[in-house]
């Protein structure tokens, strides 16, 4: 029986720092005690594929954010002297001497049998690459006036780290301007399907009944569609006479209402267990209101998961952008993305002769995988008690 | 009359599932007084926990809903009927926590990871008192120390992942308590710690049930734990009282079939002997017997007990049993 009559010493002291992870042990903080969010973090850090991802990520998104000072020309300025040619080699030697950055020239052949275009490089002129150099004018963070960039050419010289497309337009410049468009397209319609979702999936999850069902029953629905008919039925949809800017917003939104469903789901997922889990009934023991679980326990609980769905779900976002203005109902020229870049050197001929016109791709496949590292690390890490 | 605190009459608590109505507490009447300790035992499944959460209206509609019976909680000269307040409303929630607490059976999830357990004591207690968060934290750091933490200054801001299940129930316990409630209704609340840890914590509950003058009403499948805590038990089977009475009267001489039946199957220490559990299994909640529940496990069956219910017979001093046995004052 467990009438034990052996006096009760006022508490378990073994057990006090057996905390799980050692670095419990090292880290000062121990004494205040390790919140979930510090071991979420301490554990992501450990992934370092994934910290690897998230700083390229970062990096990706500041320099959109600086894309017009980092960019040496602006999207549409054409130069009929260098339409289609390659990229061009950065040099820091001449006569086998270390100098300061430069670019050669190029000389331009036709060729009289195939008219191609040919380039050589023409090593009797050098350009040298200056930084914080004067360029065309623009307004840094939308606001600060200013015509410096990071870098460029002064005279005739032409900078072309990338290479041009057809119209002899720099391909770095817009690949840096199509990249703001979609990757920021990427993240604003996680942002708005991150709202609705959690929205929706919490009502759905903590109500339960005709509320659940009506909204599983339009999830379904939604989900069920074939995704590319809809969302060129619906872009398709958006009136023509629409500036770019707006079109940027209504494709923006068409992805976002197509794509919270996922999202309403996890969260509704995660709510349904956490409305049976004793600290709710806890909660709720000691006289809270609904509103009030819902706010101060189930969200912050599921929070870590809503991070790791809404990251994973920025690569959806991306190529369903990028696969919009592909197909040429996206983004209108003379706004650039990543997508309508793509869709410029769709031929035979780019992939033959032109092969540098795919970068874009690149730079689609590089954030989308740092995303998926990304989005796994969080994943690993959001439940930090799982060895 | 003045030393009672809650009265429940023919409750019934029923959940509509698919495999038809469970009456899972049906018409069961027992009432508490000021300060004591109630003790509610039963195999699994009998209605112990529902009971509790009826008292607490943290019954989940629409699957669950109490279908008649009344539970009075009396508080001063005021009786109020909790049965006739909404689940969700002020007056209900303003019950909840600050006149009656619960602690729960399962402290390694009873408390919310992302908060520090200082964080949640000093929720329960703005909820409830007009303090502001200075103040709460003083009197969580206050309750941490009445429950018998080491250093509840720095306790107070360690996380539930660093506390052993121990020590996770006495913050149940101190969260409980921080409101100073008249009732606190713990439903099984040793049953995940080991036996070293379950003695300090019943020590811990009667210590502060003495300071505190509050009622307990016990909740567990544990009979030892009843003889040690409580004055007064309740023996239930699918959802009725089978016995009532004093612990001593029940233990020392029950009456009903069902409690000689659960007090032969505990094993003794140091007496050889084969244990005796009670024949059969408990009915399934939606295909009843007819007449007594118990009948079909019954040892002692009579032809009457397949046809008709029992009533409550008194069997000794405010001791009933549920029994055919019983009719006719048989003592």
């Amino acid at each position: 029986m467990t009438t034990s009559h052996k006096k009760p010493t006022p508490f378990e002291p073994a057990v006090i720092l057996t905390v799980p992870g050692d670095h419990s042990k090292k880290d000062p903080k121990h004494k205040v005690g390790l919140s979930q969010w510090d071991l979420i973090w301490l554990k992501f850090w450990r992934n370092k594929l994934a910290v690897i991802a998230g700083v390229i990520i970062i990096l990706v998104y500041l320099s959109i954010l600086f894309a017009d000072f980092i960019a040496p020309y602006p999207i549409s300025l054409k130069n009929q002297d260098y339409v289609n040619a390659p990229p061009m080699g950065v040099h820091i030697f001449h006569d086998g001497k270390l100098t300061r950055p430069f670019v050669y020239g190029f000389k331009m052949e036709v060729d009289r049998r195939t008219y191609l275009r040919i380039y050589t490089i023409d090593s009797t002129k050098r350009y040298e690459i200056k930084f914080f150099t004067e360029g065309y004018e623009y307004n840094l963070l939308g606001f600060i006036k200013t015509n410096r960039h990071l870098f460029g050419t002064q005279g005739d010289g032409r900078l072309f780290l990338l290479g041009t497309d057809r119209f002899g337009q720099d391909m770095f410049s817009r690949i840096m301007a199509g990249s703001q468009v979609t990757l920021t397209a990427g993240l604003l319609g996680v942002m708005i399907s991150l709202v609705l979702g959690s929205i929706l999936g919490t009502l759905s999850g903590f109500y339960g009944g005709t509320i659940d069902m009506i909204l599983q029953r339009i999830i379904e629905f939604l989900q069920s569609f074939p995704h590319i008919p809809l969302w060129l039925t619906l872009a398709a949809a958006l009136p023509p006479t629409w500036s770019s800017i707006n079109i940027y917003f209504g494709i923006v939104t068409i992805l976002a209402f197509l794509g919270w469903t996922g999202l309403a789901r996890e969260v509704r997922g995660k709510v349904l267990t956490m409305r049976s889990n004793e600290y709710t009934m806890a909660a709720k023991a000691s006289g809270a209101s609904s509103w009030y679980i819902i706010i101060r326990h189930m969200l912050p609980n599921a929070l870590s998961h809503i991070i790791v769905v809404a990251t994973l779900a920025v690569p959806g976002m991306i190529l369903g952008e990028s696969s919009l203005s592909f197909l040429g109902l996206g983004i209108q020229p003379p706004m650039t993305s990543l997508g309508v870049l793509l869709q410029e050197s769709q031929n035979i001929r780019t992939i033959a002769n032109y092969p540098w016109q795919f970068t874009p791709a690149i730079v689609i496949i590089v954030s989308i995988l740092a995303f998926n590292f990304l989005g796994d690390g969080l994943r690993d890490a959001a439940d930090p008690y799982s060895q | 009359m003045d030393d009672l605190l809650l009265r429940v009459k023919g409750l019934c608590t029923y959940f509509h599932t698919e495999e038809g109505l469970v009456k899972a507490v049906d018409g069961i009447d027992f009432d508490l007084k000021r300060g004591e300790t109630l003790g509610i035992v039963g195999e699994s499944g009998c209605g112990k926990s529902v009971t509790a959460l009826s008292v607490m209206q943290l019954i989940r509609p629409p699957r669950g809903r109490i279908a008649g019976g009344t539970i009075e909680y009396i508080r001063g000269n005021e009786i109020i009927e909790i049965t006739k307040l909404g689940i969700h409303s002020p007056e209900m929630r303003s019950i909840r926590g600050k006149e009656i607490a619960m602690i729960f059976q399962e402290p390694m999830t009873s408390l919310n990871p992302v908060y520090s357990i200082g964080e949640q004591i000093m929720e329960a207690v703005i909820l409830h008192q007009q303090v502001d968060k200075r103040e709460a934290r003083k009197m969580a750091i206050q309750s941490l120390k009445e429950v018998g933490l080491s250093s509840p200054e720095q306790q107070v801001d360690w996380y539930p992942h660093q506390l052993s299940g121990g020590m996770r129930q006495r913050v149940m316990i101190a969260m409980a308590l921080s409101c100073d409630p008249n009732l606190l209704i713990a439903d099984e609340p040793t049953t995940a710690l080991d036996v070293t840890i379950e003695a300090q914590i019943l020590e811990l509950m009667k210590g502060l049930q003495r300071t505190h003058n509050m009622s307990i009403m016990l909740i567990t499948h544990n009979l030892g734990i009843i003889g040690e805590m409580s004055k007064r038990v309740i023996v239930m089977y699918l959802g009725k009282i089978v016995e009532i009475g004093k612990t001593d009267d029940i233990f020392y001489n029950p009456k009903h079939p069902y409690t000689r039946g659960l007090l032969r199957s505990i094993p003794t220490i140091g007496l050889k002997r084969r244990l005796n559990p009670i024949e059969g299994t408990v009915a399934r909640m939606t295909e009843l017997p007819h007449g007594c529940y118990f009948g079909p496990r019954c040892p002692r069956r009579m032809p009457i007990c397949g046809e008709k219910e029992p009533p409550q017979f008194l069997v000794g001093d405010e001791q009933f049993a549920k029994c055919w046995l019983y009719e006719g004052g048989s003592v």
